[in-house]
């Protein structure tokens, strides 16, 4: 995710504005001056059908990214085969 | 005006068709190299210096005008063929391919020949500029030649431009999608060029124009395309690509 992404997001959502950036890595969450753990006990607080649904939610949308790249590389293979 | 234009098409489709010879001899897409040379022999006959002289040898009745109408047929159905085939075009391919397509094109190429031997042409004319003046069954039949000899391809032009313009708003490489573009501009030419059959005079210079705009337009597309195939393998290749 690009860090505007990240900002607009957590923005969005009406969360600290470096919550989106430490989402995504860009700063560790001592840099962004959260309590140490505070992520582990705020996943500890999610039960484990809300973490599954999550989890399944994230690979459903990551499928169809690979999916769609997975298309554009077989068209462009078949072009080239074709035309290359 | 009129030479220089014609002279740097040739000079294109030739430069393209030499350029094709090494893939030709490895096997990798021959129709390609054959959609070159079909493009030059025709940009050869379009010259009146290479008309005159090959009219004559074939007999002086005009025959070398037919086939350079035959050979514009072959050149764009081949590419034609292999762009809707390469872009995965359904639609497009029975329409040029299927049995609607050959039957389409069986129906052009025999309309053509029979228009060319219902009219009397007997001294050669490139572009068959004299022709209508010899008789008044030629001035009635020549329209219907010119627009049966430009029907075909703007039909094939008219299949493939959706396609074209799909890939054009594709997420594929930027040199397939300008290949696509040019080539959609192409289409776009010749189909102008059917339409100006009937608005302009025989042998004018917006007709000139736009259908050695067509042919280029086709030939940097194609060209496009195969550089986009050289980048692709530059860069390491993509699966299955590589030969």
């Amino acid at each position: 995710m690009a860090p505007e992404v990240a900002i607009a997001t957590s923005r969005a959502a009406g969360v600290g504005l470096t919550g989106g950036l430490v989402a995504t890595g860009l700063v560790t969450e001592a840099e962004a001056g959260w309590t140490p753990g505070a992520r582990q006990a705020a996943l500890d607080m999610l039960s484990d059908g809300d973490l599954t649904v999550l989890a399944g939610d994230r690979l459903q949308a990551m499928g169809k990214t690979l999916r769609r790249q997975e298309q554009d590389q077989e068209q462009s293979e078949m072009i080239l085969e074709n035309l290359g | 005006m009129r030479e220089i234009l014609q002279w740097t098409t040739l000079i294109v489709c030739a430069a393209a068709t030499l350029a094709r010879i090494p893939s030709a001899l490895r096997g990798t897409n021959r129709s390609l190299f054959f959609i070159f040379l079909l493009a030059t022999a025709a940009g050869v006959l379009s010259l009146d210096v290479f008309y005159l002289p090959i009219d004559r040898a074939l007999g002086g009745i005009n025959i070398a005008s037919l086939l350079l109408r035959l050979i514009v047929f072959a050149a764009i159905y081949l590419v034609a063929f292999r762009v809707s085939r390469a872009f995965g075009a359904r639609d497009a391919y029975a329409l040029i391919s299927g049995r609607i397509g050959l039957g389409v094109l069986g129906l052009f190429s025999a309309a053509l020949v029979t228009l060319f031997l219902l009219m009397d042409i007997s001294a050669s004319s490139p572009g068959l500029a004299d022709a209508s003046s010899r008789s008044p069954r030629n001035a009635a039949l020549l329209p219907y030649y010119w627009a049966t000899a430009r029907g075909y391809p703007m039909y094939v032009s008219l299949a493939l431009l959706p396609s074209l313009v799909r890939t054009l708003g594709s997420r594929l490489p930027p040199l397939v999608r300008a290949g696509a573009g040019l080539m959609a501009a192409g289409a776009v030419a010749t189909t102008a060029g059917f339409l100006l059959d009937f608005a302009a005079p025989a042998v004018s210079l917006e007709r000139l124009v736009v259908n050695n705009s067509a042919v280029l337009f086709f030939a940097s597309g194609l060209v496009m395309v195969w550089l986009a195939r050289v980048r692709a393998q530059r860069m390491g290749g993509t699966r299955n690509v590589m030969y």
